[in-house]
């Protein structure tokens, strides 16, 4: 095999450093190795708190690695100046805003920022670049919408059709679909894998274990800063690995396409063996 | 392609970027022949239309010294503060937001106070430094207090820095004012922001920075454009989201300084020519800071121009008239702003 897309070589960082001397318990990354080839979907689960937003944003080059370096093609993402990164990697953030009222088109338009100079105007490859974008995202039609009239589904793909017109080999996902429900989870995780069948390394950071699992080539489980066991999911989730992240008793079935499925026991929390975890059981 | 996909000013923008802009010649031309003296719109015309039959030495003073420096001013000033409100409005993310509220007006004033206090300040240029001077300094406090202890300079900060540093400098030129009561006459027709008594030179002054700071605005209307998608999305599209602020607030600084030192504080102006470059041009930035850029200056010609006939033969203040008529559209933002509701 060729060299990976993606290499994430011994990382390790305090979320921290970057945020005026708070020092409640914020989520770092221990020495975290991870590597993705061309086209795969790696996601990345855990319990909140695990640091798997963290790395995301490390790879993004929002928050800087106290150490390790992440290499995209053999190149340290740090090394790269801004607008080449924005060329490369490409993030959706877990919460983007938009202005009222702001055309889909000119959403999607921005997604060729990094293309352009102070003196480089609009080309037709820029033209070009936004029109496979929305076709890729299935929102051509959408293009002379506002953005807020729109669906939660329909918003995301929107912000993907963004991403894409960066036109980068790794595109980066922080919980695209925290907010959906499941037609437009669905809908959202089916476009991602259609990305990723077309070449583009994605490394997604996923709250649902059962969706991750689903759509995932490689399931990568995180926890306390490091990672747990990552591999194709129906080799390494187990129900050990379940009550290892999250503290809770499972069961993992097979769908009938031999991928596996993951159904909490009833009454299976459990919570005396990690008080520090208790907390967090609630959301899962 | 279809002209639908093009990024560019549509053409109905075009057709309204031109009806303002026919609007624009409107109130300058009014601007030309109006005043509160004695010279009627009939000799201000032929004046115009030829000026070398009219050797009335009267007549000349008034156009080429009171009436032409104020129009200049008044086109210059009201783009400005258009262009510095659009801007702050989208930078801060809040509808309501306006120079004022960077330090500017607060810092101008206490630097013209100081001026006028303790050196004796009086010709329009050293007012003109003492504002500009202290307008700088307003906003680096304001940009500092915003800034410490944080990692990036969020809307929020802002707006608290600002009503702090506001309410600071404003007791400072209170206290200084109490103490020094010959500074107080000065002062006070200073602060009551006015287009009259604006020199060709004060203006040729001014003119250079504005442009400088126009031509900045111009640059950062990409990088402003992401940086409303939020800080993460800015920096994934290859942008530096505090030098933005910074340089954003820098074009702002000037502008609003350069008209704070030409006419003294006029609030409301800039919000409201945000306001409706919103309400014309949608959320399109570019054009939106061309709309703003338009209505600013029609919007200060205009009452300007009300300012010299409502009280005839005496001159109301613009910066009063201005805030009488922006109190309606305020509340008018505040009630269809869900922001607020």
């Amino acid at each position: 095999m060729s060299e990976p897309r993606l290499a994430i070589q011994n990382v390790s960082l305090s979320y921290a450093n970057g945020r005026g001397g708070k020092t409640d318990a914020a989520p770092t990354v221990k020495e975290v190795s991870l590597q993705a080839r061309p086209g795969e979907l790696m996601i990345i689960v855990g319990p909140n708190g695990c640091g798997k937003s963290t790395l995301l944003r490390a790879v993004a080059r929002l928050h800087r690695p106290d150490s390790g370096r992440i290499l995209l093609e053999g190149e340290d993402v740090w090394s790269l100046s801004r607008k080449q990164a924005a060329t490369r990697l490409a993030l959706l953030p877990q919460t983007p805003t938009a202005p009222e009222g702001i055309r889909v088109a000119d959403l999607v338009r921005h997604g060729r920022h990094p293309h352009q100079g102070l003196f480089r105007q609009w080309t037709s490859a820029d033209e070009d670049a936004v029109r496979r974008a929305l076709l890729a995202t299935d929102t051509a039609d959408l293009m002379d919408a506002p953005l807020d009239h729109l669906s939660g589904g329909q918003r995301q793909r929107c912000w993907l059709a963004m991403a894409l017109a960066q036109e980068t080999n790794l595109l980066l996902l922080d919980e695209p679909i925290s907010m959906l429900d499941l037609g437009h989870q669905v809908e959202v995780l089916n476009l991602v894998r259609d990305l990723s069948a077309k070449g583009i390394t994605i490394m997604m950071v996923l709250h649902d274990l059962i969706a991750a699992a689903r759509y995932a080539d490689t399931l990568t489980a995180m926890r306390e800063g490091r990672v747990v066991a990552s591999g194709p999911p129906r080799e390494i989730l187990t129900r050990d690995m379940v009550r290892e992240l999250y503290n809770v008793d499972a069961h993992i079935l097979s769908d009938p396409d031999g991928n596996p499925v993951v159904t909490p026991a009833v009454g299976g929390a459990l919570s005396s063996l990690s008080p520090s975890n208790s907390k967090e059981q609630s959301y899962v | 392609m279809s002209q639908a996909h093009r990024p560019a000013v549509s053409r109905r923008n075009w057709a309204s970027v031109a009806m303002l802009m026919l609007a624009l010649f409107g109130v300058v031309l009014t601007s030309m022949l109006v005043g509160s003296g004695q010279l009627d719109a009939a000799h201000s015309l032929s004046y115009l239309l030829s000026p070398a039959d009219n050797a009335d030495a009267y007549v000349n003073m008034v156009m080429t010294e009171l009436r032409l420096p104020r129009t200049l001013a008044g086109v210059i000033i009201g783009v400005a503060l258009g262009v510095a409100g659009s801007l702050l409005q989208n930078v801060t993310r809040n509808p309501l937001a306006e120079p004022g509220l960077l330090g500017i007006n607060a810092g101008a004033a206490l630097g013209v106070v100081i001026g006028i206090s303790f050196f004796h300040a009086s010709s329009s240029y050293s007012m003109l430094i003492w504002a500009i001077s202290g307008a700088l300094v307003g906003n680096g406090a304001v940009m500092l207090a915003a800034q410490v202890g944080a990692a990036s300079m969020t809307p929020l900060r802002l707006v608290l820095a600002g009503v702090a540093i506001n309410a600071a400098f404003q007791g400072f030129t209170s206290l200084l004012l109490h103490d020094h009561i010959a500074a107080f006459d000065q002062y006070r027709y200073w602060i009551l922001g006015s287009l009259s008594g604006i020199t060709m030179e004060a203006v040729g002054q001014i003119a250079p920075a504005v442009l400088a700071a126009l031509a900045l605005a111009a640059a950062l209307t990409r990088p402003l454009s992401a940086l409303t998608l939020g800080d993460d999305s800015a920096k994934a599209l290859g942008h530096n989201p505090n030098l933005i602020r910074a340089l954003l607030s820098l074009s702002i600084t000037l502008l609003s300084a350069a008209a704070v030192a030409l006419a003294g504080p006029i609030v409301l102006l800039g919000l409201i020519a945000a306001y409706i470059a919103r309400a014309l041009a949608g959320h399109h930035l570019r054009n939106q800071l061309l709309y703003s850029a338009v209505a600013g200056a029609f919007l200060l010609l205009s009452t300007d121009i009300l300012a010299r006939v409502i009280n005839r033969p005496f001159e109301a203040p613009v910066s009063a008239v201005v805030a009488f008529i922006g109190v309606p559209i305020i509340i008018r933002i505040v009630h269809s702003n869900r922001m607020f509701s």
